[in-house]
């Protein structure tokens, strides 16, 4: 049993006394293909930093081939043989595809000592790494005109060049489609074959057990175990990435009927999709019908929103809105129509930071509204105070910018804004992250009252007690597309199982 | 397990053109068709047709003055300040910023030729290279807020630009300063010895013509074999030879016209210089291949060990010397340093960059591109002075074609 | 007190009570305000005259930069609007009823109209470039920067146009109630500006699209049209800034008129408490940087420092403001300053 290649212990992180990664441990192997699972929060990405020098942890040993390592700076890590291919590939789609490979550290010659460039021993030995990976392509074409796929394996290379011993690729997958990723999965076999050691970070559950052979799961900051992928069935995955073993029972007490099917179908799809991101899907909503959407992280819940509300357009597929065909061409066009979107990401899509929570709870209205039918000072005050109240906002007044709230506080703001836009759908894209379970209740019940007054609600979360407590029905998305609905009450273990059940059939 | 084919699309990466599809970008590197490669380069060499296309427009409406050696000798005198300050500018433009002082630092450094030379005594050389060295210091200075306080480039410079103004005026009080030294002017002004003259021919400068020209086509040939030997010829023959046979008539076109006047100025040989010194280092050298690292994607290029912070200000400060070389060069010609010298020279330099194919956001652009676009902007400015087109209206034109470039630019960028 | 001092206004008032003391320091009499002609006269009634076109320019170049932009083609805009006023107005003297007076080749309020109209036809081109075509504010604006210089000229002929006509000289050079009327009319656009911003959404959105556009797009605000509206005021603002200075120096100057004040206007706005990132935005605040720009101004000249100098001074007033604003600046003097605590890891 050879040594592993790369091995941490005891590793931990805090930021500002919060605790991102605790006494986590890893090993690679050389020759192996690892998979790096968990939730979002678990803890993953604070580890790919520690591991890449852009942290530096508080604690803990890691250790390259035996020797004790502390990189301070990517570049550190890039010089000590650990090399990163990130999802949004981090090259310059200015320069050829031979430059790329080479950037930085350029085999020169010529009299000019160490100046100029040998331009034909930079393309002979790019060609020479690209056949390592089997690709075969003009090396002098810019980077820019090829596809994401291409860019990725041009990355590889160039880990590749650098001699890496450990390459750690970061959610690779989720900008390629099933040709690509079958490409990439070769590279990354033939690579293992080599000796090399791979970090493979990804949610798509097929894909971890197409081509990893082992499995470390981290949850909430913590280790939870690693496994031959082999021994660890997708059920036991999930519940380890999840801490628990979901309910086989049927969920709560009184268990969400499905909607009267007399009430008109406010919302429907038909095959809507978009190219890269969403596979076409068939939806309908009722009014006063919570639908919730559930799936793993990267399932295409937030590209099914983006979709729905006009922030992206899709490339195939029809969006009727009380039967009629719409084209939302921006989010104030689905705001005309009475929808409604509190974003995933409230730091960028939400919150402007600067502004006073009053302004920003009134904002969505008053875009409504338009630039004349101004609200008073003291009207916006009156709105925001009346949500403050209503959903525990905690705050000094309503003055405050809303920058220096809680991310909880922020996010209630945020769900404020839109309640105070009377939508007629309000789609609701993890609403409760980061609030604390008092506060989950009230928005939960929140939910149901907005619901029985005759709102439809798209109700898109992680935690999946609340998606089987509080829907009518449950649409189940899996790698970018939709595998069934249950209805309301369902268990989790049910939900869990229509997204695992599809694996078996990879 | 079904799989809907999706279409292969980049959406986390800059729109691009979806050329290469998995399948064709394993095939070996296949001759490329005449439309696809024209159509994959026509920014270059729509370029190169548009020079020859403004300048045979205003050959006509000229009745044929525009290419007469003295007109030809004078456009090329009047308008060498655009290229040499278009080199440095190009470069600072890759590198993500651009300056806006250029027109003023080079108006004070001529106020500084001007003192040390006429009112101080001093000797050229020493002068020019204290200028020079002076130019470059405005360059540090300017760069250094740029590059290390993080400050936007055209504020930077925009508030260099009101400062240096100031400077010249305060430093010629007001005043034009005048003659230069005789050898200084030459600088401009004069043309290369003639040892071979014949009777109506400079004959060593049809010489030098025809000798660049042969130079030319033989590297280029030589490229063009080292290519084959690898086996990475991408550029169809057809159009080698029409576009290298295209230079190599220019030069000898030039060349003759030039010798039958007073042959080739000495501006000329000092721009052919930088020319090819430039496009050397932005082609070959690894500072040069660094400042489109770092143009194209900063973080990409940090994450690859490249001083970034430091690469930009290099380029300040390469910007700063070459000012004040083109300072030089302008205070020369005319043989006074004035306080309106260098007024909108930025526009025009900024301009040619772009015309030439450089991108506002950084990380595009080639020396030979900008050199044609300034060559194009002096075109038009001797071709719209000799049709006595008034200078309102040839700031209106020049504001429309810097539009119709960024334009292109921003279409492009957005495809 | 405290309190007072964190106001963000606090800073520009201080800068300009200074300069108006060094001002009082030199010169014996500035402070001496009087009667005489039938209106106020004195060095502070003059400064305030002399300041009210870029007031207003840098009214509207506030709302620019408060959306992340910029722009540079403003003096070109004066250029503009100020000679096609002057074209249009032009002054022939003719004898009517044995008297002669001066008649305008077209009706003065048509060619104010017409002025201010066609500058904000010019901030209008500005904005669809910047919000339609997407392109780099900076680069936008200096299409027109170079173009309008010529477009200028074009009105006025190469000449310098010299206005021949009582009424319109009222605007930069008459006084209303004792008072220079030029400060009326940047009063009421004050006041307009200052209704539309607080009384409609417009302030909210503004600010909102410059310290978050993608949330604002995401809340439903029309960003583009925004963005182009804003352009298009401050070329407004511009033109009638325009108006202003040639109606002051009775002439319309294609080539000279307006010359640098697009940088006196990013001074004046940022001295005020803009910050060029965009966001929160100072109305008061630019005219106090105007107020105190012009006061700056006019220090330099009664020290006898030469005018190129002062083009000097207020570039390095530029540079210091600006570094005060850049973070990393501020970090750097932060980490000089203060030596990290013992023990405390560096981050």
């Amino acid at each position: 049993m050879t040594s592993p290649i790369l091995e941490l212990s005891g590793i931990d992180k805090q930021f500002a006394g919060v605790s991102a990664l605790r006494d986590v441990q890893l090993r690679l192997f050389p020759g192996e293909i690892h998979a790096l699972m968990g939730q979002n929060g678990a803890g993953k990405s604070t580890l790919i930093k520690v591991l890449t020098g852009v942290l530096e942890s508080s604690r803990g040993d890691m250790r390259l081939a035996g020797a004790a390592i502390r990189p301070r700076s990517p570049l550190d890590a890039q010089k000590l043989g650990i090399s990163t291919v990130y999802q949004e590939v981090n090259l310059c789609p200015n320069l050829s595809v031979a430059e790329n490979v080479f950037a930085g550290r350029y085999p020169r010659c010529g009299a000019l000592q160490g100046f100029r460039i040998d331009w034909a021993e930079v393309h002979r030995r790019a060609r020479e790494l690209l056949a390592r990976i089997g690709l075969d392509i003009d090396v002098t074409q810019l980077l820019g005109s090829c596809s994401v796929a291409v860019q990725q394996l041009v990355a590889i290379a160039r880990a590749l060049g650098v001699e890496s011993k450990v390459l750690i690729l970061d959610e690779p997958t989720s900008s390629l489609d099933e040709d690509e990723v079958q490409k990439l999965f070769a590279v990354l076999r033939r690579l293992r074959s080599e000796g090399m050691a791979i970090l493979f970070i990804t949610h798509f559950l097929n894909q971890v057990y197409a081509v990893s052979d082992r499995i470390t799961v981290l949850r909430n900051g913590q280790w939870v175990g690693e496994w031959p992928a082999a021994e660890l069935g997708p059920q036991a995955l999930i519940s380890a990435m999840l801490g628990r073993e979901f309910a086989a029972t049927a969920g709560t007490a009184a268990p969400m009927a499905e909607a009267d099917a007399n009430t008109p179908v406010f919302l429907q799809t038909e095959g809507l999709g978009q190219a890269g991101r969403l596979h076409p899907i068939d939806l309908n909503l009722r009014a006063g019908e919570v639908l919730g959407l559930a799936g793993l992280l990267g399932a295409g819940r937030t590209e099914l929103a983006r979709l729905l509300f006009g922030l992206e357009a899709p490339d195939s597929g029809t969006l009727r809105i009380d039967g009629k065909n719409v084209r939302l061409t921006n989010p104030a066009d689905a705001v005309d129509h009475g929808l409604a979107l509190c974003p995933e990401e409230r730091k960028t899509d939400g919150i402007v930071g600067e502004l006073s929570v009053r302004e920003n709870i009134a904002l969505a209205l008053q875009a409504r509204q338009g630039v004349r039918r101004f609200m008073s000072h003291a009207e916006q005050t009156a709105l925001a105070e009346k949500f403050v109240k209503a959903l525990g906002i905690k705050c000094t007044n309503v003055e405050m910018p809303i920058g220096l709230l809680s991310g909880g506080n922020q996010q209630k703001a945020m769900i404020a804004r839109w309640l105070a836009t009377d939508p007629r759908l309000l789609i609701l894209d993890e609403p409760t992250r980061g609030i604390d379970v008092a506060a989950k209740q009230e928005i939960m019940d929140e939910i149901l009252r907005l619901a029985k007054a005759g709102m439809a609600v798209l109700f898109i979360s992680s935690e999946m007690s609340e998606v089987v407590r509080v829907s009518n029905r449950i649409a189940v998305l899996r790698d970018r597309r939709k595998v069934g609905e249950l209805p309301g009450g369902s268990s989790e273990a049910a939900v869990y199982e229509l997204i695992a059940a599809e694996h078996e059939h990879a | 397990m079904q799989s809907d084919k999706v279409a292969a699309a980049a959406p986390l990466v800059p729109p691009t053109p979806a050329s290469a599809t998995p399948a064709a970008a394993n095939a070996p590197a296949a001759p490329t068709s005449y439309t696809g490669f024209m159509k994959n380069n026509l920014r270059e060499y729509g370029m190169l047709i548009s020079l020859v296309a403004i300048m045979g427009l205003f050959q006509y409406l000229t009745d044929g003055t525009l290419l007469r050696p003295l007109n030809l000798t004078n456009l090329v005198l009047q308008n060498s300040y655009i290229v040499i300050m278009a080199l440095g500018m190009l470069l600072v433009i890759v590198a993500g910023h651009i300056d806006l002082s250029v027109g003023s630092v080079s108006g004070f450094i001529g106020a500084v030729a001007a003192v040390l030379m006429v009112q101080y005594d001093w000797n050229f050389v020493s002068a020019s290279l204290v200028c020079i060295a002076v130019g470059a210091a405005i360059g540090a200075a300017q760069g250094w807020f740029v590059a290390f306080a993080r400050i936007p480039s055209f504020i930077v410079t925009l508030a260099g630009m009101l400062v240096f103004k100031g400077l010249a005026l305060a430093l010629l009080a007001g005043q034009s300063v005048g003659p230069f030294p005789e050898l200084f002017q030459k600088l401009s002004s004069g043309f290369i010895a003639d040892p071979l003259e014949g009777d109506t021919l400079r004959t060593t400068s049809l010489l030098i013509g025809v000798a660049a020209a042969v130079l030319l086509v033989f590297f280029k040939v030589r490229g063009r074999a080292n290519l084959a030997k690898h086996d990475m010829v991408t550029e169809p023959y057809l159009f080698f030879m029409l576009k290298n046979g295209a230079f190599a008539l220019i030069i000898l076109a030039f060349s003759w016209l030039m010798s039958t006047y007073k042959g080739l100025p000495n501006v000329l040989i000092v721009m052919a210089v930088l020319i090819v010194a430039y496009d050397f280092i932005t082609t070959r050298t690894t500072v040069g291949r660094r400042i489109y690292a770092l143009g194209g994607n900063e973080k990409a290029a940090r994450l690859s060990g490249i001083k970034t912070q430091r690469l930009s200000f290099l380029t300040f400060v390469n910007m700063g010397a070459l000012s004040a070389l083109a300072g030089l060069v302008f205070a020369a010609r005319l043989n006074t340093a004035t306080p309106k010298a260098g007024l909108g020279f930025e526009l025009d330099v900024i301009a040619a960059c772009f015309i030439g194919g450089a991108s506002a956001s950084g990380g595009v652009g080639k020396v030979m591109g900008a050199v044609i676009g300034a060559f194009i902007m002096g075109v038009m400015n001797n071709g719209m002075s000799i049709l006595g087109i008034g200078i309102d209206y040839q700031q209106v034109i020049k504001g429309l074609v810097l539009l119709a470039a960024v334009f292109v630019d921003v279409y492009n960028k957005n495809k | 007190m405290r309190d007072l001092m964190k106001h963000r206004l606090a800073w520009p008032v201080i800068t300009l009570f200074v300069l108006l003391a060094i001002n009082a320091a030199f010169n014996p009499g500035f402070l001496h305000i009087e009667w005489r002609d039938g209106h106020l006269y004195g060095s502070l009634i003059d400064i305030l005259n002399r300041a009210a076109p870029l007031m207003l320019v840098s009214l509207g170049m506030t709302l620019v930069i408060a959306t992340r932009g910029i722009d540079i083609s403003v003096g070109a805009v004066v250029a503009i609007a100020a000679a096609l006023a002057a074209w249009m107005i032009g002054g022939a003297l003719v004898v009517v009823d044995g008297v002669a007076t001066h008649v305008t080749r077209f009706p003065m309020p048509l060619a104010l109209f017409a002025a201010v109209a066609v500058a904000a036809l010019c901030g209008l081109w500005n904005g669809m470039l910047v919000a339609r075509v997407g392109m780099q504010p900076i680069i936008a604006t200096l299409i027109l920067m170079v173009a309008g210089r010529g477009i200028a000229q074009l009105i006025t002929n190469g000449q310098i146009i010299t206005i021949y006509y009582g009424p319109y000289f009222f605007l930069g050079s008459g006084y209303l109630f004792g008072l220079p009327f030029s400060l009326f009319i940047v009063a009421a656009v004050f006041i307009a500006l200052y209704l539309a911003i607080t009384r409609s959404a417009l302030g909210l959105f503004i600010q909102s699209v410059g310290i978050n556009p993608e949330a604002s797009r995401v809340a439903g605000v029309k960003a583009r049209a925004i963005i182009v509206g804003v352009y298009a005021f401050c070329g407004a603002c511009a033109g009638v800034a325009g108006l202003l200075i040639s109606s002051n120096v009775k002439s319309a100057d294609g080539n000279n008129a307006g010359q640098l004040i697009e940088l006196d206007a990013i001074l004046a706005v940022t001295l005020g408490g803009t910050l060029l990132t965009g966001g929160k935005f100072s109305l008061v605040g630019s005219m106090l940087g105007a107020l105190i720009i012009q006061t700056l101004t006019y220090a330099i000249y009664s020290l006898g420092v030469p005018p190129e100098i002062n083009l000097v001074v207020k570039a390095v007033v530029v540079f210091a403001v600006m570094l005060m604003q850049s973070a990393e600046f501020r970090d750097s003097i932060r980490s000089l300053v203060q030596k990290p605590a013992r023990g405390e890891v560096r981050a």
